[in-house]
């Protein structure tokens, strides 16, 4: 009796767990061309970040892109900052950040990113959501009319979040997804 | 006795609740499905009546979108910014307005298709600029009742 009692409240947990169970079957290929689309958003952040920096850019060119920037990233989201010359890695919000970038006091900046991949594969979370960490090496080279430079080459990695949206549009409703930078956290800082 | 009686009956009443639940859900998904199905048998037909327009169409219909693939080719490898924004403003004067809808396919398979965020024709134009990457392929236009573009779906290239 007691045997019969119990097998019917496993059968009942069982049942329960997959009602809760709601997130859509995503194949092999379809979760692939989800990998591209949140590797192609850091390569273009990384452009951005190269036409913000470039001293060439006109004021109005770079805020439009820093807009577009921005856009990449999750509210409240943090870029790191390191030096050569010291320790301390420094963490700003991501417009702050680029507003710095705008404003460095050298006369020629050139920023590339370079060998960007998946350090942690987009793993798709109990509520739908996916997770994981793609890391950039980053050369920085500043120059001033004087011939001073600074350059150094740093290991940054940047946490990214892909989800399902809806959204309205002109009556009709369409679904994708969304790319969102987290924090950008320095791993690295080397010349 | 009695408290495998008292038991049993909160064990049953449980799986009574879960199984009403489950039933309230599957009631959601036969509709859905319902209406899947109806929409698709409504896309079938819409599409029976469609062949002979679209036949007549199809040349003006490709001219146009060749076009674009080449307003874009141009933006994407121009030479300076100037160069590149009159090419946009070229490209602008074939679209119903700057805020036109754009949509990109990522995957599309049996029905299944994926979009990246929507966008805007204009912040497309200066992403092609931004960016100098190889454009996306016009996969539908539409238009408005003034032959202008008025929505463009394009298929991402990765």
């Amino acid at each position: 009796m007691k045997n019969s009692i119990y097998l019917i409240i496993a059968v009942l947990f069982f049942t329960s767990l997959s009602v809760g169970a709601q997130t859509d079957y995503i194949s092999p290929k379809r979760k692939q061309a989800i990998d591209s689309l949140a590797l192609e958003k850091v390569r273009d952040l990384s452009k951005y970040i190269s036409i913000i920096g470039d001293k060439k850019t006109p004021f109005s060119e770079a805020n439009r892109v820093m807009d577009r920037a921005e856009e990449l990233f999750a509210v409240d989201s943090e870029m790191g900052v390191s030096s050569l010359s010291t320790e301390e890695i420094s963490y700003y919000k991501v417009r702050d950040y680029f507003q710095r970038l705008m404003a460095l006091s050298y006369d020629k900046v050139n920023i590339e990113w370079y060998d960007i991949h998946y350090i942690s594969d987009l793993v798709q979370q109990p509520d739908g959501k996916f997770v994981g960490v793609i890391t950039i090496y980053q050369k920085f080279e500043g120059t001033t009319e004087d011939g001073l430079s600074y350059k150094d080459t740093t290991k940054k990695d940047i946490t990214i979040y892909v989800e399902k949206k809806k959204t309205q549009i002109a009556g009709r409703s369409i679904t994708f997804w969304d790319v969102l930078l987290g924090d950008i956290r320095v791993t690295e800082t080397t010349i | 006795m009695n408290q495998i009686k008292t038991l049993s009956w909160a064990v049953i009443l449980a799986f009574l609740i879960v199984g009403v639940s489950c039933k309230g859900k599957k009631k959601v998904t036969d509709i859905t499905d319902k209406e899947q199905v109806k929409e698709e048998i409504a896309q079938a037909i819409e599409d029976e009546k469609k062949p002979e327009i679209e036949k007549k169409e199809e040349p003006l219909e490709v001219a146009k979108s060749e076009k674009l693939n080449q307003y874009f080719s141009s933006i994407s490898q121009a030479s300076n910014a100037s160069k590149a924004n009159a090419d946009i403003s070229q490209t602008l004067s074939m679209f119903s307005s700057s805020d036109a809808l754009v949509l990109i396919e990522i995957y599309s398979l049996d029905g299944t298709v994926d979009y990246d965020e929507p966008t805007t024709i204009s912040k497309y134009l200066n992403y092609l600029k931004d960016t100098n990457k190889k454009s996306d392929k016009v996969q539908e236009i539409i238009y408005d009742d003034n032959g202008k573009i008025k929505e463009l779906v394009l298929r991402k290239s990765f």
